[in-house]
């Protein structure tokens, strides 16, 4: 692997790294505003607005560097994965549109259940289907010469593993915004609520984690043996269950930020372990072959000008967002007075 | 059997796609001028009124900007979704300037927390030069994209060898021959359709409730952006058919419905093709003129749709019409911008008659009729290619059956959403008009 590669291949895995992070704890909000039910709406709504635009930037980055960099991942995605990622779409839009219609719209009244159901119904839909789609990559059902509608453009994402990443997505979502949570609120009593959800949506993830291996193993794809071929993957793993007590013991005492890091580590060793096990496969075909980080890459000369293009934003968009958080992320939510 | 078949089906939803997102496109990359405009007011004059109305533009650009923005991330799958052929070759060659593009978003989404959020939290001058870089990130982003679109009319940055293109360089297609003259036209357009829509917005309300300090003071801001950009549309526009003339010929002549190739070509205004007969009935001809247009000689040779074989004829009726009814609106509004400037100058009271705020009202839909025009030339224009002559839309459309359902669905979604906002907009203007006039003329302490 060429540096150049390497680089780029770098800001993909940071790009879908911050977007599980910052966009999971966006949808996260919404997942946990349907768990509480609504208990607190308004303070799960302050905590992302400022940000949440900019959370969602990170997918069209990961987008524009596959069809770019590795255009046969992005055609063969959005081509025989058309319906998940159709479905995707349809929650991006709503939750987007129901967001901001919600913040903006005036008044207290019924149109304003409308929105908050329309808003969490799509929280939890789009990351099951984003989710769904990702499993379905890897899982080797994509037929590139499919001989029915239901071969080509169904059967690779409609079964048990897909279904599975997609729950699994989603709950690492709504546990990510959980442990956000817990400092974004300043009474106590309030912080052991949110504390309280983290730890059990974490209860509830590692069981669901299992889930995915065993439908990955029936569907035969052995995800588990490859997890424990792999040196990379199986530290990733044990990094990410060592920090599941320490993570516990952290929410209990109800520290804001080491919980805050701590659950993202454990998130990029997840990702990071997935990714380690699969590298340099980005999608698997149902005839055994793979389209790769290397059999597909772009021309060098695209990749360099991708990377310049990648470096520009860097440099421009990383101090923007780190202003924009340090202006907005310096005490609870709730502890702001805001003009409205 | 299928209602539409797959390609119909696709380009479709590509027009419905792109004609909803370039809606909220314009509006989000124009309103924060507005907006900043507004601010900047408040800053120095200490009227209360512009802040306000920086406060109640800046709440409809979050509104506009979150359903560009869920709309766009749309239109980047759905380019692989429906044409995954198209971006199989295209990816590589024209993504320069979408990763730019991610950029310029990135900071515009930035920029605007910043700015929504901004109000007791920055120094007043970081807080709207926050609102200042919203417009300029939008402008830039706006500008990106389109060069990919100019990418498609006039290719450029590779060689096209067996099916396949090689010695790929994405600065050359960045830089294609048509990105200059689309993405002026495409950002004045912008202006013009977004000037005039929130110009006659107010006027209309104005109309309602008369001398209303909000309504006047957002006309005041808003006109000049719009009058100015007006005045330069149509020399933009004829930069561009110049453009066209010498890279896309056979575009031209559907724009213009000329069938035949001929020297001391006409200028049709209006005018029905009939492409069986190959003549255009109810026209008004302008002898010499197009031949003048396209390249400053009322002699000249212009190219008709004789030139090319059949099969690679754009659709001429669709194209004519869409690109008479721009040039006729760009006309249009060029007249207001004249009256108002004239008006302006020689009879100040006229800007207050109801008359003229009727005209304005009038305008208040035609700048983004045009746009949607402008759109439809632009692509149906290039039809049947999708790469102008190197890929043919038809090879580059899913082989996924039953496309008109994703249509179906696209279509109903994107309709329900325009009702809502339109319903939106009327509960803006009632809580707003519930309030007492005083409101936005009495200084308050800030809140
Ligand atoms: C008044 C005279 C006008 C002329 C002569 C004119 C000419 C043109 C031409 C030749 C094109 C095709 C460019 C291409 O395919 O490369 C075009 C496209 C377009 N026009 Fe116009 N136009 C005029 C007014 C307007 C107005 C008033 C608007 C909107 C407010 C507008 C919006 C557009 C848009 C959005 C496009 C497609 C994107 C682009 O090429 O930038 N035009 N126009």
């Amino acid at each position: 692997m060429t540096p150049l590669l390497a680089f780029i291949v770098f800001v993909l895995a940071v790009s879908l790294a911050l977007y599980l992070l910052l966009g999971g704890a966006d949808f996260g909000a919404g997942i946990l505003e349907w768990l509480t039910r609504g208990r607190d709406q308004r303070r799960l709504a302050d905590a992302i607005a400022p940000v949440w635009e900019a959370n969602h930037v990170w997918i069209l980055l990961v987008i524009v560097i596959l069809f770019v960099g590795f255009p046969s991942v992005y055609s063969t995605l959005t081509h025989y994965l058309h319906l998940p990622l159709l479905a995707a779409l349809l929650g991006i839009v709503f939750r987007g549109a129901f967001f901001a219609f919600r913040h903006y719209d005036v008044g207290v009244d019924p149109a304003h259940r409308l929105y908050a159901w329309g808003y969490r119904i799509s929280s939890v839909w789009t990351p099951f289907f984003l989710g769904m789609t990702l499993g379905a990559a890897f899982l080797g059902r994509i037929d590139p010469a499919p001989a029915s509608f239901v071969d080509g453009f169904v059967a690779p994402w409609l079964n048990t593993f897909a279904a599975a990443v997609g729950l699994f997505t989603v709950v690492l979502c709504a546990y990510v915004a959980a442990v956000f949570m817990v400092g974004e609120v300043s009474a106590p009593s309030d912080q052991t609520y949110y504390a309280r959800w983290g730890a059990g949506l974490l209860a509830a993830a590692v069981p669901i984690g299992g889930v995915v291996f065993w439908t990955a193993h029936r569907a035969g794809y052995p995800l588990l043996s490859h997890f424990l071929a792999t040196p990379a993957a199986l530290a990733a793993l044990g990094v990410a269950t060592l920090l599941l007590p320490l993570i516990a013991l952290s929410l209990r005492r109800r520290r804001v930020w080491t919980s805050r890091v701590l659950v993202g580590l454990q998130l990029l060793a997840i990702l990071g372990g997935f990714f380690a096990v699969e590298f340099p496969t980005l999608v698997r075909l149902r005839d055994g072959s793979e389209l790769t980080l290397l059999n597909t890459q772009a021309p060098p000369a695209v990749l360099a000008w991708l990377a310049v293009a990648l470096v520009v934003g860097v440099v421009v968009v990383f101090p923007a967002t780190g202003y924009l958080f340090w202006v907005f992320k310096q005490g609870p939510a709730d502890s702001d007075e805001r003009a409205g | 059997m299928e209602p539409l078949d797959s390609l119909l089906a696709a380009r479709w939803q590509m027009a419905v796609s792109l004609g909803f997102h370039i809606v909220f496109a314009c509006i989000g990359m124009v309103m924060p001028f507005f907006m900043a405009a507004a601010h900047r007011r408040w800053l120095r004059t200490g009227e209360v009124v512009y802040r306000e109305l920086a406060r109640r533009w800046a709440y409809g650009v979050a509104i506009f900007f979150a359903v560009g923005a869920v709309s766009g991330t749309v239109l980047s799958f759905e380019l692989g979704m429906l044409w995954p052929r198209f971006m199989d070759i295209a990816g590589p060659i024209f993504g320069l300037p979408f990763a730019l593009e991610g950029t310029a978003f990135f900071l515009e989404a930035i920029a605007l927390g910043l700015y929504l959020y901004g109000w007791d939290r920055l120094p007043p001058r970081v807080h709207w030069a926050a609102g200042v870089v919203v417009g300029i990130a939008g402008v830039f982003s706006g500008i990106f994209v389109v060069a990919a679109n100019a990418w498609m009319n006039s290719p450029a940055g590779f060689a096209w060898v067996d099916g396949q293109a090689t010695d790929i360089d994405p600065v050359a297609a960045m830089f294609n021959a048509a990105w200059p003259w689309q993405a002026l036209h495409m950002t004045l357009a912008a202006f013009v359709a977004t000037g005039f829509a929130v110009a006659g917005l107010h006027a209309v309300l104005l109309l309602r409730r008369p001398g209303h300090p909000l309504h006047r003071a957002a006309l005041r801001i808003a006109l000049p952006f719009a009058v100015v950009a007006a005045f330069l549309q149509p020399i933009s526009g004829d930069l561009s058919a110049k453009d066209v003339a010498r890279r896309q010929p056979e575009k031209l002549a559907a724009m213009e419905a000329l069938f035949e190739t001929q020297t001391r070509a006409p200028l049709l205004i209006g005018g029905l093709p009939d492409v069986e007969a190959r003549e255009v009935r109810y026209a008004l001809e302008l002898p010499g003129l197009l031949s003048f247009l396209a390249f400053a000689d009322v002699d000249a040779e212009v190219q008709g749709l004789d030139a090319f074989p059949r099969e690679l004829w754009p659709p001429v009726v669709v194209t004519h019409l869409a690109f008479q009814v721009m040039v006729g609106i760009g006309f249009f509004l060029m007249g207001v911008a004249l009256l108002y400037l004239w008006a302006r100058w020689k009879r100040p009271g006229w800007l207050d008659h109801p008359r003229f705020l009727r005209l304005l009202g009038l305008t208040m839909p035609l700048g983004f009729v045009a746009v949607e025009a402008g759109w439809i030339v632009t692509e149906v224009g290039r039809q049947p290619w999708i790469i102008y002559q190197i890929l043919l839309t038809r090879d580059a459309v899913t082989t996924m059956p039953g496309i008109w359902v994703s249509l179906g669905i696209v279509s109903l979604i994107y309709a329900l959403l325009t009702v809502f906002l339109v319903w939106l907009m009327r509960r803006q203007i009632r809580a707003l008009h519930a309030r007492p006039v005083s409101d936005f003329t009495t200084p308050r302490s800030a809140s």
